[in-house]
C-alpha cells in the first residue's frame, strides 16, 4: 500500500489501487469514534454528452443527480436505506455536483456491513418504468425548492452570462422539461457507462485499519464481475474566450440587491503553474484585496455602498475567473468601485502572512474533522491527485511571486450580473 | 477523563486536559434573566465588542486575528426559557503549532475584546456602530429571502405575538438604541451575569486557568432560574395563510407540548425519541416516508421540538395539497398516540440517539455543553441520558403524545407571478 505524506503537518493517507481498477484511499483518526466512507464516480451534471465506442450520445440534463436518486433502490421493493437501518448507520446520503457524484455513510459500528452496503448499492443498477417515475415527483419537488433559492438562481444566472458553451451554465438538478425525458433505461446506461470501479474512487477514513478497509472493499468486489472498461470521451464543448454578455440584470425576492462580477482568463496565461497553484494564487489575491481586513472593505461599508463583500476564484476547465460578489445597497457605484479596485490590485507583507497563517490552522485542524474525506474526494476529482503540498504552495508563495502574476492578468472579459428586488422590475 | 476546577472570585472555571484534538476552547458562560426589551442592544454590543478594540482599528483586528492563526472569537446570545445563556469563546490552534508567545499574545487579544472596548469618551466608536447596525438591519430586512425562515417567523407571531417564542428584533429597536443603553449595557455585563468557565484542550489548562480568573471578573448572583417557557394553548386551531412573492408553498405545524415535564426522563429524553420516529430521522422517519415517499408531496419536509418552550413542530415546502399534508401530518401523530410504534421504530430512534451522544462525548463542544447545562439546570449528563433513553417505552411515549395540542398550521403560499424574469 502507498503512503502518502502530507508536508509539514505529520499525516499520511494510505493509496492502493485495486486490480478492477478502483482507486482507494484511506485515512486514519485513532481519536475518532466515528468512521466515513464514500463512493464516488467521475460522472456529474455537466456530462451530458459523450462518445462511447465511435458513437455520439446525449442524454438529458439532470440525469446524473437522477441516476443519483434512484441508485438508492434495490431488486425486490427494497431501498438501499433498508440495509443501513439494520446496522444503525448515523448518516446514509449523497450528492451530485457538475464533476462527480458521491454516495457516502458515517457510522460507528459494523465497519466491514457498511462499506459492503455501500458498495453493494451503488454498483447494484436497478432501475424500473416504476421506480423512475415515481422519483420524479419528487425531484421536481426538489427543483421547485431550487428555484425558491435565490443563492442558486443568482448562480445559474452568473454561470449563463459568463459561460457561452460550457455545460457548468446549465442546473445539476435539470428542468422539469428535462426530467420528464428521463427514461429507466437512459439510467441503466449509464450507470452500465460510468459505473466502472475504473472511474470511480473510494475514500474511507476516521478510527479505522487500512489493511482490514482494503481487504473488506476487495472481497466486496469480488462478487461483481466488470469487462473492462471502455472509458467515454466527454464531449465538452470549446468555450470561447468572450463572456457570453456584459451584463445582465435579474429580478428576485430579494431585500438587498446582489451584484457578481468575474473576469474570464484563460489557464494558458498561466502555463507554467498546475491547476491547483492557479487556483490558489488568484484566490489569494482577491481575498487580499477583497476580504474584510483591507480598508477596500470596510470604506463600501462605512460608505453604505455594500452590506458585505467578498473576492476569490471561480474555476473552469479552461479559465480561471477573478470573481467578486456583494450586498449591494448601491449597485452601480458597487460596480464602479470594484472594476476600479480589480485593476489596481495590492498586496502587503503583513496581510499575506495573516492569509498564510489562516491556511495553516485550517490545514491542521480540518484533519481533526471526520468530514475531511469529503476533501480528499473533491482535491482527487479536482485535480487528479492528494494534494501533499499544500502547505509549501500556500506558504512559499511571495508578495513579488503574486504580483508577478497579477501583472500577466487579462481584464479584458467581464460579465457582470445584477440581482435587483422584483419591485424594481417596473 | 479528568476535570480539575479552580476557583476564581465568584465563579469556577472548569479544566479537562484533552490530547486528541489540535485545537482547544475557552468558554464562559455568563447567565441572567432575559429581557427582550434588552435583546436589541445586547445584540449591537455584542457586535461592536467583536469589531474592533481600543488598541486596533477594525481592519487591524481582523488581520491580527489571522496572524494567531485564525481562532474563533464569538459571544453568542441564548435563550433557555426565561434565562439569557450567553456565551463567550475562543477556539484556538494548539500552540505546539505555532511560534514561542503566541498562546499569551492570544490571550491577551482576548481579554481586550471584553476589557479594552472601542471606548472613548464614553462612547463607542461612531462609525463602527454605524456600520453595525446597517449590517444588522439589513438582516432582518433579508428574512424574506428565506422562505423557509420567513414561515417560521410568521407561524409563531400568528401563534401568540406576545410570546418569548415569537419574539425577534426589530429594525426600530435596533435604529433606537443609543450610545448611553449601549454603555449602560457594557456595565451590566459585569453587575448581572453569572459566570461559569472552560478551559478544555491539549494545552496548559491550570496556565489558561490563572489567565482567566486573574482578568475576567463578575459577580454571584441568586438568580430564580425559570428554565421553561409555556406557550399558551387554543381552544381551536388557528388555520392562516399569506402569500408571498414565492414559487413553492411553505407550511409550518405548530404543537404545543401542554403539561408539565414530570421528570428528567419526560423533559430531556421522551421529546426526543417521539420526535425522531415521527419527523426527524432523515429517510426513515414516519413522515417523511407517508409525505414524500408515499404521496410525492415535498422533496424535504421534518419535525422539530422545542423543549424548553414546550413546542413540536413540522415544516415542508410544499407543492401539493395543504389540507393532505395537515391531513397526513396528524394521522400519524394519532397514529403514535394509540400506541402504534414498532419495538423497532423505538429501538432504532434509542440507538441513533445514543450514537449521536457516543459520537460526540468526546467533542470538546459537547464536553462543555453536557457539563454546564447538568450544573445549572440539572440535567442528566451524557451517561446519565444514554441510560434514560435506553428505558424510553412506548407507554412513555402514548403518555408525550397525549399532550400535543395543534395550536396553529400556517401556509406561506406563492404567487402566481413568481419566477418571471
Amino acid at each position: 500500500m502507498e503512503k502518502i505524506s502530507i508536508n509539514k503537518i505529520d499525516e499520511t493517507i494510505y493509496h492502493e489501487v485495486l486490480d478492477n481498477g478502483l482507486n482507494v484511499y484511506i485515512h486514519v483518526n485513532k481519536d475518532h469514534k466515528v468512521f466515513r466512507a464514500a463512493l464516488t464516480v467521475n460522472y456529474g451534471g455537466k456530462d451530458t454528452a459523450f462518445k462511447l465506442n465511435g458513437k455520439t450520445y446525449t442524454v438529458p440534463q439532470g440525469i446524473a443527480h437522477y441516476l443519483e436518486h434512484t441508485n438508492f433502490n434495490m431488486p425486490g421493493g427494497k431501498k438501499a436505506e433498508d440495509m443501513f437501518e439494520k446496522i444503525h448507520t448515523v448518516n446514509v446520503n449523497a450528492y451530485t455536483n457538475q464533476d462527480f457524484t458521491s454516495f457516502h455513510i458515517t457510522s460507528l459500528t459494523h465497519l466491514r456491513e457498511n462499506i459492503e452496503y455501500l458498495i453493494e448499492y451503488v454498483m447494484t443498477p436497478y432501475f424500473t418504468d416504476k421506480l423512475t417515475d415515481k422519483e420524479r415527483g419528487i425531484i421536481a419537488q426538489e427543483i421547485q425548492r431550487s428555484k425558491n433559492n435565490i443563492d442558486r438562481n443568482e448562480y445559474y444566472s452568473f454561470m449563463n452570462a459568463l459561460l457561452k458553451e460550457d455545460h457548468e451554465k446549465y442546473t445539476v438538478l435539470g428542468e422539469e422539461e428535462d426530467i420528464n425525458k428521463i427514461t429507466a433505461k437512459d439510467l441503466e446506461f449509464v450507470h452500465k457507462t460510468f459505473y466502472h470501479p475504473e472511474n470511480m474512487v473510494m475514500v474511507v477514513n476516521g478510527n479505522v485499519d487500512p489493511t482490514k478497509v482494503i481487504e473488506i472493499i476487495k472481497n466486496k468486489f469480488k462478487e461483481f464481475k466488470y469487462d473492462k472498461w471502455i472509458k467515454p470521451e466527454i464531449i465538452s464543448p470549446k468555450e470561447p474566450k468572450e463572456v457570453n454578455q456584459k451584463e445582465v440584470t435579474i429580478y428576485e425576492n430579494v431585500a438587498i440587491p446582489r451584484i457578481d462580477i468575474a473576469y474570464k482568463m484563460p489557464r494558458t496565461l498561466f502555463k507554467d503553474l498546475s491547476k491547483y497553484e492557479q487556483d490558489h494564487y488568484v484566490y489569494i489575491i482577491m481575498n487580499q484585496n477583497f476580504n474584510n481586513q483591507t480598508e477596500f472593505n470596510y470604506n463600501l461599508k462605512k460608505d453604505k455602498i455594500v452590506k458585505s463583500i467578498y473576492g476569490t476564484v471561480e474555476e473552469f476547465d479552461d479559465y480561471v475567473c477573478l470573481y467578486v460578489s456583494a450586498e449591494a445597497l448601491q449597485p452601480d457605484l458597487a460596480i464602479e468601485k470594484i472594476k476600479e479596485k480589480i485593476h489596481n490590485l495590492e498586496l502587503d507583507e503583513r496581510s499575506l502572512l495573516s492569509y498564510k497563517h489562516d491556511n495553516v490552522s485550517s490545514m491542521i485542524t480540518g484533519f481533526d474533522q471526520s468530514e475531511i474525506g469529503n476533501h480528499i474526494t473533491y482535491d482527487l476529482m479536482r485535480y487528479g491527485r492528494i494534494i501533499n503540498d499544500a502547505y509549501d504552495i500556500h506558504n512559499n508563495v511571495t508578495k513579488e511571486r503574486l504580483e508577478e502574476l497579477i501583472s500577466r492578468f487579462d481584464l479584458s472579459e467581464c460579465s457582470v450580473l445584477k440581482v435587483l428586488p422584483k419591485e424594481k422590475r417596473d | 477523563m479528568k476535570e480539575i476546577i479552580y476557583e476564581a472570585d465568584n465563579y469556577q472555571i472548569h479544566t479537562y486536559k484533552l490530547r486528541k484534538y489540535k485545537h482547544s476552547t475557552i468558554r464562559i458562560y455568563l447567565t441572567r434573566p432575559y429581557k427582550k426589551e434588552r435583546a436589541a442592544v445586547s445584540l449591537l454590543l455584542r457586535n461592536l465588542l467583536l469589531y474592533s478594540t481600543k488598541k486596533l482599528k477594525h481592519e487591524e483586528f481582523v488581520k491580527e486575528l489571522g496572524i494567531l492563526y485564525s481562532p474563533s472569537i464569538g459571544i453568542r446570545g441564548n435563550r433557555v426559557g426565561e434565562m439569557s445563556v450567553d456565551q463567550l469563546t475562543l477556539n484556538f490552534l494548539n500552540p505546539k503549532y505555532c511560534e514561542p508567545g503566541y498562546l499569551r499574545k492570544l490571550l491577551n487579544l482576548f481579554k481586550d475584546v471584553i476589557y479594552n472596548p472601542n471606548i472613548k469618551n464614553n462612547k463607542f466608536n461612531e462609525e463602527y456602530l454605524e456600520v453595525i447596525k446597517t449590517r444588522v438591519i439589513n438582516n432582518i430586512r433579508q428574512d424574506i429571502e428565506d422562505p423557509a425562515y420567513l414561515c417560521r417567523k410568521k407561524a409563531l407571531e400568528a401563534m401568540d405575538k406576545d410570546s418569548l417564542s415569537s419574539y425577534t428584533i426589530t429594525e426600530e429597536e435596533i435604529m433606537n438604541v443609543t450610545q448611553e443603553d449601549l454603555i449602560n449595557e457594557y456595565s451590566r455585563m459585569f453587575e448581572e451575569y453569572e459566570a461559569t468557565a472552560y478551559v478544555v484542550g491539549n494545552v496548559n489548562t491550570k496556565q489558561i486557568a490563572n489567565f482567566i480568573a486573574k482578568n475576567f471578573k463578575f459577580k454571584k448572583h441568586n438568580y430564580d432560574k425559570k428554565l421553561e417557557y409555556y406557550n399558551k394553548v387554543r381552544d381551536e386551531v388557528l388555520d392562516k395563510e399569506e402569500v408571498g412573492d414565492y414559487l413553492q408553498q411553505n407550511i409550518r405545524m405548530i404543537f404545543n407540548i401542554d403539561m408539565e415535564y414530570k421528570n428528567p426522563k419526560m423533559r430531556y429524553v421522551v421529546p426526543l425519541i417521539y420526535n425522531n420516529i415521527l419527523g426527524d430521522n432523515g429517510l426513515k422517519s414516519r413522515l417523511f416516508i407517508s409525505i414524500r415517499e408515499k404521496n410525492s408531496l415535498c422533496y424535504a419536509c421534518r419535525s422539530m421540538v422545542s423543549i424548553d418552550d414546550h413546542l413540536l413542530s413540522f415544516a415542508a415546502g410544499i407543492n401539493g395539497s395543504k389540507k393532505k399534508v395537515v391531513k397526513l401530518v396528524n394521522k400519524e401523530i394519532e397514529k403514535m398516540n394509540e400506541g402504534k410504534i414498532t419495538k423497532k421504530e423505538i429501538n432504532n430512534a434509542i440507538k441513533t440517539r445514543v450514537d449521536i451522544l457516543k459520537e460526540t462525548k468526546q467533542e470538546i463542544g459537547n464536553i462543555i455543553y453536557y457539563n454546564f447545562y447538568h450544573n445549572f439546570t440539572g440535567e442528566p449528563d451524557i451517561d446519565e441520558r444514554i441510560e434514560l433513553f435506553k428505558s424510553v417505552t412506548v407507554e412513555d411515549l402514548v403518555e408525550f403524545g397525549k399532550h400535543l395540542k395543534l395550536n396553529t398550521v400556517f401556509l406561506l403560499k406563492g404567487d402566481d407571478n413568481s419566477g418571471k424574469n
